[in-house]
Protein backbone atom coordinates (compact mmCIF):
# COMPACT_ATOMS: atom_id res chain seq x y z
CA UNK A 1 0.00 0.00 0.00
CA UNK A 2 2.59 2.44 0.94
CA UNK A 3 4.48 1.87 -2.44
CA UNK A 4 1.32 2.18 -4.26
CA UNK A 5 1.23 5.53 -2.77
CA UNK A 6 4.76 6.54 -3.29
CA UNK A 7 4.19 5.24 -7.13
CA UNK A 8 1.01 7.38 -7.37
CA UNK A 9 3.07 10.43 -6.10
CA UNK A 10 5.62 9.90 -8.59
CA UNK A 11 3.28 9.65 -11.36
CA UNK A 12 0.84 13.17 -10.01
CA UNK A 13 4.36 15.01 -9.93
CA UNK A 14 5.94 13.64 -13.71
CA UNK A 15 3.57 16.80 -15.27
CA UNK A 16 5.03 19.36 -12.88
CA UNK A 17 8.35 18.28 -13.19
CA UNK A 18 10.26 20.01 -16.26
CA UNK A 19 11.72 17.76 -19.09
CA UNK A 20 14.99 18.95 -18.42
CA UNK A 21 17.24 20.32 -15.68
CA UNK A 22 15.80 23.79 -15.24
CA UNK A 23 19.80 24.58 -13.38
CA UNK A 24 22.54 25.76 -15.35
CA UNK A 25 25.61 23.21 -15.93
CA UNK A 26 27.84 25.30 -14.02
CA UNK A 27 30.94 24.21 -12.16
CA UNK A 28 28.86 25.90 -8.87
CA UNK A 29 25.70 23.97 -9.72
CA UNK A 30 27.63 20.74 -9.90
CA UNK A 31 29.81 21.00 -6.68
CA UNK A 32 26.67 22.58 -4.96
CA UNK A 33 25.39 18.82 -6.20
CA UNK A 34 28.36 17.32 -5.15
CA UNK A 35 28.04 18.48 -1.32
CA UNK A 36 24.27 17.39 -0.87
CA UNK A 37 25.67 13.91 -2.50
CA UNK A 38 28.20 13.42 0.19
CA UNK A 39 25.66 14.14 2.83
CA UNK A 40 22.48 12.48 1.28
CA UNK A 41 23.88 9.31 -1.15
CA UNK A 42 27.41 8.37 -0.16
CA UNK A 43 26.42 6.43 2.03
CA UNK A 44 25.24 3.66 -0.58
CA UNK A 45 26.71 4.99 -3.93
CA UNK A 46 29.78 5.44 -2.13
CA UNK A 47 31.72 9.39 -2.02
CA UNK A 48 32.85 9.18 -5.89
CA UNK A 49 29.60 7.63 -6.79
CA UNK A 50 31.41 4.33 -7.50
CA UNK A 51 29.03 1.85 -5.99
CA UNK A 52 28.43 0.32 -2.33
CA UNK A 53 25.37 -1.41 -1.15
CA UNK A 54 23.99 0.95 -4.01
CA UNK A 55 25.05 0.99 -7.49
CA UNK A 56 27.94 2.39 -8.96
CA UNK A 57 26.65 6.06 -10.82
CA UNK A 58 30.00 6.44 -12.55
CA UNK A 59 29.80 2.89 -15.16
CA UNK A 60 26.09 2.26 -15.30
CA UNK A 61 24.20 2.98 -18.64
CA UNK A 62 20.69 2.81 -17.32
CA UNK A 63 21.32 6.07 -15.47
CA UNK A 64 23.08 8.04 -17.81
CA UNK A 65 20.72 7.32 -19.93
CA UNK A 66 17.92 8.37 -17.95
CA UNK A 67 16.21 11.13 -18.45
CA UNK A 68 16.45 14.27 -16.30
CA UNK A 69 12.76 14.14 -14.86
CA UNK A 70 13.17 10.15 -14.19
CA UNK A 71 16.46 11.03 -12.25
CA UNK A 72 15.03 13.92 -10.13
CA UNK A 73 11.92 11.29 -9.37
CA UNK A 74 14.03 8.67 -8.54
CA UNK A 75 16.00 11.16 -5.89
CA UNK A 76 13.13 12.74 -4.62
CA UNK A 77 10.37 10.30 -4.44
CA UNK A 78 12.46 7.27 -3.91
CA UNK A 79 12.26 3.68 -6.64
CA UNK A 80 9.53 1.82 -5.53
CA UNK A 81 10.41 -2.16 -5.11
CA UNK A 82 14.20 -1.20 -4.61
CA UNK A 83 16.22 0.39 -1.47
CA UNK A 84 16.37 3.89 -3.03
CA UNK A 85 14.01 6.08 -0.12
CA UNK A 86 12.50 9.35 -1.22
CA UNK A 87 14.86 12.27 -0.53
CA UNK A 88 12.18 15.22 0.51
CA UNK A 89 14.43 18.01 -0.04
CA UNK A 90 13.82 20.85 -1.75
CA UNK A 91 13.45 20.72 -5.65
CA UNK A 92 16.67 23.22 -6.41
CA UNK A 93 18.97 20.61 -4.17
CA UNK A 94 17.70 17.78 -6.40
CA UNK A 95 18.13 19.55 -9.75
CA UNK A 96 21.67 20.15 -8.48
CA UNK A 97 22.18 16.50 -7.28
CA UNK A 98 20.87 15.44 -11.09
CA UNK A 99 23.82 17.71 -12.38
CA UNK A 100 26.32 16.19 -10.28
CA UNK A 101 25.27 12.71 -11.03
CA UNK A 102 25.61 13.53 -14.70
CA UNK A 103 28.94 14.39 -14.29
CA UNK A 104 30.07 11.06 -12.91
CA UNK A 105 29.51 9.31 -16.17
CA UNK A 106 29.27 12.01 -18.16
CA UNK A 107 32.19 12.53 -21.14
CA UNK A 108 34.42 15.71 -19.08
CA UNK A 109 33.96 17.91 -22.53
CA UNK A 110 30.27 18.37 -21.68
CA UNK A 111 30.85 18.72 -17.83
CA UNK A 112 31.02 22.29 -16.95
CA UNK A 113 34.67 23.41 -15.17
CA UNK A 114 36.21 26.18 -12.98
CA UNK A 115 39.36 26.86 -14.76
CA UNK A 116 41.12 28.45 -17.80
CA UNK A 117 41.41 25.99 -20.50
CA UNK A 118 43.98 27.96 -22.14
CA UNK A 119 46.10 28.33 -19.25
CA UNK A 120 45.71 24.37 -18.51
CA UNK A 121 48.02 24.03 -21.93
CA UNK A 122 50.82 26.70 -20.48
CA UNK A 123 50.90 24.32 -17.59
CA UNK A 124 50.61 20.95 -19.75
CA UNK A 125 53.31 22.09 -22.51
CA UNK A 126 55.26 24.28 -19.22
CA UNK A 127 55.52 24.13 -15.30
CA UNK A 128 53.58 20.96 -14.29
CA UNK A 129 55.97 19.03 -16.46
CA UNK A 130 53.13 16.55 -18.46
CA UNK A 131 54.17 17.14 -22.12
CA UNK A 132 57.44 14.72 -20.76
CA UNK A 133 55.67 12.02 -21.01
CA UNK A 134 52.04 12.90 -22.01
CA UNK A 135 51.36 13.16 -25.55
CA UNK A 136 48.14 15.41 -27.12
CA UNK A 137 47.91 15.63 -31.18
CA UNK A 138 51.62 14.16 -31.57
CA UNK A 139 53.11 16.76 -29.20
CA UNK A 140 54.88 15.39 -26.15
CA UNK A 141 56.63 12.37 -24.66
CA UNK A 142 55.35 8.82 -25.54
CA UNK A 143 56.21 7.01 -21.90
CA UNK A 144 52.71 8.19 -20.19
CA UNK A 145 49.26 7.34 -22.04
CA UNK A 146 48.15 9.86 -25.16
CA UNK A 147 45.83 12.38 -23.92
CA UNK A 148 44.57 13.49 -27.19
CA UNK A 149 40.94 12.26 -26.77
CA UNK A 150 40.58 12.74 -22.86
CA UNK A 151 37.74 15.07 -22.66
CA UNK A 152 35.37 12.05 -24.54
CA UNK A 153 36.58 8.84 -23.02
CA UNK A 154 37.65 10.34 -19.60
CA UNK A 155 35.02 11.84 -16.85
CA UNK A 156 36.14 14.82 -15.19
CA UNK A 157 36.54 12.40 -11.59
CA UNK A 158 38.30 10.07 -13.85
CA UNK A 159 40.91 13.14 -14.67
CA UNK A 160 40.76 14.57 -11.31
CA UNK A 161 41.85 10.92 -9.78
CA UNK A 162 44.47 10.08 -12.38
CA UNK A 163 46.37 13.69 -11.50
CA UNK A 164 45.89 13.55 -7.59
CA UNK A 165 46.15 9.99 -7.48
CA UNK A 166 48.27 8.45 -10.04
CA UNK A 167 48.78 4.98 -8.25
CA UNK A 168 44.86 4.50 -8.04
CA UNK A 169 44.54 3.17 -11.39
CA UNK A 170 47.56 2.01 -14.65
CA UNK A 171 46.04 2.27 -17.37
CA UNK A 172 46.93 -1.11 -19.41
CA UNK A 173 50.28 -1.55 -20.98
CA UNK A 174 51.67 1.13 -18.93
CA UNK A 175 53.09 -0.69 -15.64
CA UNK A 176 56.61 0.22 -15.08
CA UNK A 177 59.92 -2.56 -15.63
CA UNK A 178 63.38 -2.18 -16.08
CA UNK A 179 64.80 -4.89 -18.23
CA UNK A 180 68.20 -6.04 -18.73
CA UNK A 181 68.71 -7.84 -21.80
CA UNK A 182 70.93 -10.90 -22.20
CA UNK A 183 73.62 -8.90 -24.06
CA UNK A 184 73.41 -6.86 -20.95
CA UNK A 185 71.89 -3.85 -22.25
CA UNK A 186 69.14 -2.09 -19.70
CA UNK A 187 65.86 -0.86 -20.89
CA UNK A 188 64.02 1.36 -18.33
CA UNK A 189 60.08 1.86 -19.69
CA UNK A 190 56.96 0.52 -19.53
CA UNK A 191 55.75 -3.04 -20.84
CA UNK A 192 53.30 -2.78 -23.56
CA UNK A 193 52.25 -6.39 -23.65
CA UNK A 194 53.90 -9.36 -22.11
CA UNK A 195 53.66 -13.14 -21.78
CA UNK A 196 55.43 -16.20 -20.75
CA UNK A 197 57.34 -15.76 -24.21
CA UNK A 198 57.84 -12.92 -25.61
CA UNK A 199 57.77 -8.63 -23.64
CA UNK A 200 56.96 -5.47 -25.70
CA UNK A 201 58.84 -2.56 -23.85
CA UNK A 202 58.35 0.83 -24.78
CA UNK A 203 61.41 2.80 -23.28
CA UNK A 204 61.59 6.39 -21.75
CA UNK A 205 63.21 7.66 -25.18
CA UNK A 206 60.13 6.47 -27.02
CA UNK A 207 62.10 3.56 -28.27
CA UNK A 208 59.76 0.65 -28.84
CA UNK A 209 61.80 -3.16 -28.07
CA UNK A 210 60.70 -6.10 -28.90
CA UNK A 211 62.05 -9.08 -26.96
CA UNK A 212 61.64 -12.77 -26.98
CA UNK A 213 62.10 -14.16 -23.13
CA UNK A 214 65.57 -15.65 -24.21
CA UNK A 215 66.81 -12.65 -25.02
CA UNK A 216 66.02 -11.50 -21.59
CA UNK A 217 68.30 -12.08 -18.28
CA UNK A 218 66.38 -10.10 -15.32
CA UNK A 219 62.85 -7.95 -15.54
CA UNK A 220 62.57 -5.88 -12.57
CA UNK A 221 58.75 -4.04 -11.84
CA UNK A 222 58.56 -0.96 -10.14
CA UNK A 223 55.05 -0.41 -7.58
CA UNK A 224 53.15 1.80 -8.54
CA UNK A 225 52.77 4.75 -11.25
CA UNK A 226 55.55 6.34 -13.16
CA UNK A 227 53.56 9.32 -12.94
CA UNK A 228 55.25 11.16 -10.13
CA UNK A 229 52.34 11.96 -6.54
CA UNK A 230 51.67 14.59 -5.51
CA UNK A 231 50.51 17.36 -7.77
CA UNK A 232 47.81 18.76 -5.37
CA UNK A 233 51.07 20.03 -3.75
CA UNK A 234 52.79 20.92 -6.32
CA UNK A 235 49.78 23.18 -7.93
CA UNK A 236 47.92 25.72 -6.58
CA UNK A 237 44.16 25.12 -6.34
CA UNK A 238 43.66 27.54 -9.30
CA UNK A 239 46.05 25.52 -11.59
CA UNK A 240 44.74 22.53 -10.79
CA UNK A 241 41.46 23.54 -11.89
CA UNK A 242 43.42 25.45 -15.38
CA UNK A 243 44.40 21.67 -15.81
CA UNK A 244 41.84 19.92 -15.21
CA UNK A 245 39.95 22.41 -17.68
CA UNK A 246 42.44 22.00 -20.63
CA UNK A 247 42.48 18.11 -20.45
CA UNK A 248 38.79 18.05 -20.25
CA UNK A 249 38.22 20.05 -23.51
CA UNK A 250 40.75 17.63 -25.37
CA UNK A 251 38.71 15.69 -28.52
CA UNK A 252 39.76 14.32 -31.69
CA UNK A 253 36.89 15.36 -33.58
CA UNK A 254 34.06 17.83 -32.89
CA UNK A 255 32.18 16.40 -29.64
CA UNK A 256 28.87 14.65 -31.34
CA UNK A 257 27.00 13.37 -28.13
CA UNK A 258 24.73 10.81 -30.72
CA UNK A 259 28.44 9.24 -31.63
CA UNK A 260 29.04 8.00 -28.47
CA UNK A 261 32.74 8.28 -26.37
CA UNK A 262 34.91 8.66 -29.41
CA UNK A 263 38.58 7.14 -30.07
CA UNK A 264 40.19 5.50 -26.76
CA UNK B 1 37.70 -23.92 -41.53
CA UNK B 2 39.31 -20.55 -41.70
CA UNK B 3 37.47 -17.60 -39.98
CA UNK B 4 37.50 -14.25 -41.02
CA UNK B 5 37.39 -13.05 -37.81
CA UNK B 6 41.32 -13.88 -37.62
CA UNK B 7 44.26 -13.08 -38.82
CA UNK B 8 46.17 -15.82 -39.62
CA UNK B 9 49.41 -15.42 -40.54
CA UNK B 10 52.10 -17.83 -41.44
CA UNK B 11 55.10 -16.25 -39.65
CA UNK B 12 58.12 -17.23 -41.31
CA UNK B 13 59.68 -13.85 -42.93
CA UNK B 14 59.71 -11.79 -39.96
CA UNK B 15 62.22 -9.01 -39.36
CA UNK B 16 64.60 -10.11 -36.17
CA UNK B 17 63.99 -8.40 -32.90
CA UNK B 18 65.15 -4.69 -32.77
CA UNK B 19 64.76 -1.34 -31.60
CA UNK B 20 62.33 0.87 -33.12
CA UNK B 21 62.38 4.59 -33.77
CA UNK B 22 63.67 5.32 -37.33
CA UNK B 23 61.58 7.31 -39.94
CA UNK B 24 59.91 5.68 -42.63
CA UNK B 25 60.86 7.55 -46.13
CA UNK B 26 59.76 7.79 -49.69
CA UNK B 27 63.07 5.80 -50.55
CA UNK B 28 62.64 3.19 -48.61
CA UNK B 29 58.82 2.69 -49.88
CA UNK B 30 60.63 2.94 -53.51
CA UNK B 31 62.78 0.19 -52.58
CA UNK B 32 59.90 -2.52 -52.52
CA UNK B 33 59.54 -5.42 -50.67
CA UNK B 34 61.78 -6.96 -48.41
CA UNK B 35 62.37 -7.30 -44.67
CA UNK B 36 59.72 -4.69 -44.53
CA UNK B 37 56.40 -4.57 -46.60
CA UNK B 38 55.54 -0.75 -46.12
CA UNK B 39 52.76 -0.29 -48.54
CA UNK B 40 49.49 -1.94 -49.70
CA UNK B 41 50.77 -3.66 -52.89
CA UNK B 42 54.39 -3.93 -51.64
CA UNK B 43 56.05 -1.45 -53.73
CA UNK B 44 54.70 1.37 -56.22
CA UNK B 45 55.11 -1.26 -59.50
CA UNK B 46 52.06 -3.18 -57.17
CA UNK B 47 53.18 -6.40 -58.29
CA UNK B 48 52.91 -7.44 -54.79
CA UNK B 49 56.49 -9.39 -54.81
CA UNK B 50 58.58 -10.23 -52.08
CA UNK B 51 62.63 -11.29 -53.35
CA UNK B 52 63.11 -13.06 -49.73
CA UNK B 53 64.06 -16.45 -50.18
CA UNK B 54 62.59 -18.19 -47.05
CA UNK B 55 60.04 -19.56 -48.13
CA UNK B 56 60.37 -22.12 -51.47
CA UNK B 57 57.83 -24.12 -53.32
CA UNK B 58 59.84 -26.81 -51.81
CA UNK B 59 59.09 -25.79 -48.15
CA UNK B 60 55.82 -24.10 -48.93
CA UNK B 61 53.86 -27.28 -48.25
CA UNK B 62 55.35 -27.40 -44.50
CA UNK B 63 53.94 -24.06 -43.28
CA UNK B 64 52.14 -23.75 -39.76
CA UNK B 65 50.72 -20.97 -38.53
CA UNK B 66 52.82 -19.46 -35.63
CA UNK B 67 50.09 -17.71 -34.44
CA UNK B 68 46.64 -16.24 -34.36
CA UNK B 69 45.42 -12.77 -33.30
CA UNK B 70 41.60 -12.08 -32.53
CA UNK B 71 40.07 -8.99 -34.39
CA UNK B 72 37.22 -8.79 -31.40
CA UNK B 73 34.02 -8.00 -32.74
CA UNK B 74 35.31 -7.85 -36.60
CA UNK B 75 32.95 -9.47 -39.24
CA UNK B 76 35.61 -10.07 -42.17
CA UNK B 77 38.84 -8.89 -42.59
CA UNK B 78 40.17 -7.45 -46.00
CA UNK B 79 43.54 -6.42 -44.70
CA UNK B 80 47.04 -6.45 -46.00
CA UNK B 81 49.16 -6.02 -43.16
CA UNK B 82 52.17 -3.51 -43.33
CA UNK B 83 55.08 -4.91 -41.49
CA UNK B 84 57.77 -2.58 -40.35
CA UNK B 85 61.05 -2.75 -38.20
CA UNK B 86 59.50 -5.88 -36.57
CA UNK B 87 56.00 -4.43 -36.30
CA UNK B 88 53.20 -5.50 -37.81
CA UNK B 89 50.22 -3.16 -38.61
CA UNK B 90 46.85 -4.41 -39.16
CA UNK B 91 43.99 -2.72 -39.79
CA UNK B 92 39.71 -3.71 -39.39
CA UNK B 93 36.92 -0.94 -40.47
CA UNK B 94 38.01 2.49 -38.28
CA UNK B 95 40.87 0.42 -36.38
CA UNK B 96 44.36 -0.28 -36.33
CA UNK B 97 46.27 -2.74 -34.74
CA UNK B 98 50.44 -2.94 -33.90
CA UNK B 99 51.46 -6.06 -33.43
CA UNK B 100 54.82 -7.86 -32.56
CA UNK B 101 55.16 -9.67 -35.75
CA UNK B 102 57.22 -12.71 -34.06
CA UNK B 103 55.01 -12.93 -30.93
CA UNK B 104 51.59 -11.38 -32.29
CA UNK B 105 51.33 -9.54 -29.56
CA UNK B 106 49.59 -6.39 -29.18
CA UNK B 107 51.56 -3.12 -28.89
CA UNK B 108 48.60 -0.25 -29.40
CA UNK B 109 45.56 -0.70 -31.05
CA UNK B 110 43.77 2.68 -32.15
CA UNK B 111 39.91 2.52 -32.13
CA UNK B 112 37.56 4.92 -32.83
CA UNK B 113 34.24 3.50 -31.62
CA UNK B 114 32.28 6.49 -32.17
CA UNK B 115 31.54 5.14 -35.34
CA UNK B 116 29.66 2.01 -36.50
CA UNK B 117 31.63 -0.97 -37.73
CA UNK B 118 29.98 -1.49 -40.82
CA UNK B 119 31.77 -1.78 -44.59
CA UNK B 120 35.62 -3.69 -44.84
CA UNK B 121 39.16 -1.75 -44.49
CA UNK B 122 42.11 -3.07 -46.76
CA UNK B 123 45.12 -1.40 -45.10
CA UNK B 124 47.04 1.52 -43.81
CA UNK B 125 49.85 3.87 -44.77
CA UNK B 126 53.33 4.21 -43.06
CA UNK B 127 55.49 7.32 -43.55
CA UNK B 128 57.52 9.19 -41.01
CA UNK B 129 56.54 8.13 -37.77
CA UNK B 130 53.13 7.85 -38.76
CA UNK B 131 50.60 5.55 -40.06
CA UNK B 132 47.61 6.36 -41.69
CA UNK B 133 44.16 5.28 -41.95
CA UNK B 134 41.02 5.82 -43.74
CA UNK B 135 37.62 5.56 -41.61
CA UNK B 136 34.50 4.63 -43.22
CA UNK B 137 32.97 7.99 -43.03
CA UNK B 138 35.76 9.60 -45.18
CA UNK B 139 38.30 10.49 -42.47
CA UNK B 140 42.25 10.37 -43.15
CA UNK B 141 43.39 9.40 -39.34
CA UNK B 142 47.23 9.95 -38.74
CA UNK B 143 47.86 8.04 -35.79
CA UNK B 144 52.13 8.02 -34.14
CA UNK B 145 53.56 5.34 -35.12
CA UNK B 146 55.42 4.12 -31.79
CA UNK B 147 52.04 5.19 -29.00
CA UNK B 148 49.54 4.56 -31.07
CA UNK B 149 47.86 8.27 -30.17
CA UNK B 150 46.21 10.10 -32.69
CA UNK B 151 48.22 13.01 -34.05
CA UNK B 152 45.05 15.25 -36.41
CA UNK B 153 42.08 13.92 -38.05
CA UNK B 154 40.65 14.73 -41.40
CA UNK B 155 37.35 14.95 -42.82
CA UNK B 156 37.96 15.26 -46.79
CA UNK B 157 34.21 14.24 -48.35
CA UNK B 158 30.67 14.55 -46.25
CA UNK B 159 29.74 10.81 -45.53
CA UNK B 160 25.81 12.74 -45.24
CA UNK B 161 25.89 12.92 -48.71
CA UNK B 162 26.70 9.33 -49.04
CA UNK B 163 30.53 9.34 -49.48
CA UNK B 164 32.68 6.22 -47.42
CA UNK B 165 36.38 4.51 -47.84
CA UNK B 166 37.18 1.43 -47.73
CA UNK B 167 41.16 1.85 -49.32
CA UNK B 168 44.55 1.64 -47.85
CA UNK B 169 45.65 5.01 -48.25
CA UNK B 170 49.11 5.73 -50.43
CA UNK B 171 51.90 7.37 -49.19
CA UNK B 172 54.16 9.06 -52.24
CA UNK B 173 56.76 11.57 -51.16
CA UNK B 174 55.45 13.49 -48.24
CA UNK B 175 51.53 13.65 -49.22
CA UNK B 176 49.11 10.35 -48.26
CA UNK B 177 47.05 10.50 -51.34
CA UNK B 178 43.40 8.85 -50.30
CA UNK B 179 39.46 8.05 -52.46
CA UNK B 180 36.20 8.05 -51.80
CA UNK B 181 33.05 5.53 -52.63
CA UNK B 182 29.54 6.48 -53.07
CA UNK B 183 26.66 5.04 -52.21
CA UNK B 184 24.01 3.59 -55.09
CA UNK B 185 21.54 6.12 -53.42
CA UNK B 186 23.59 9.30 -53.67
CA UNK B 187 23.93 8.42 -57.51
CA UNK B 188 20.55 8.16 -57.84
CA UNK B 189 19.92 11.88 -56.52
Amino acid sequence: MHRFLLLLLAFACLPLIAQQNPLPNAPETVEAGRQTFLGACSACHGASGQGGTAPNLTTQRQTARMPDRQLFASIKHGVPGTDMPPFPIADQKVWEVVWFVRSLSAPSITTAVKGSAEAGQALFFGKAGCSNCHRIAGRGGAIGPDLSNTGVNRTLLQLRESIFDPNARIADGFDAVTVTTASGTRIEGVAKNENNYSMQVLDKGGRLHLLQRGEIREVRRREGSLMPAGYEQKLSKTESEDLLAFLSRQSIRPYDPKAGRGAR
Amino acid sequence: MFRWNRLLLLMVVVATAGVLSAQVTFEDIKRGAGKDWLTYNGDYRGNRHSALQQITPANAGNLVAKWVYNFEGARRLETVPLVYGGVMYVTNTNEVHALDARSGRRIWAYKSDSLTNSRVNRGAAILGDKVFLVTNDAHLVAIDRITGGVVWDREYADAKKGYFSTMAPLAVRNAVLVGVGVGAVTIKR
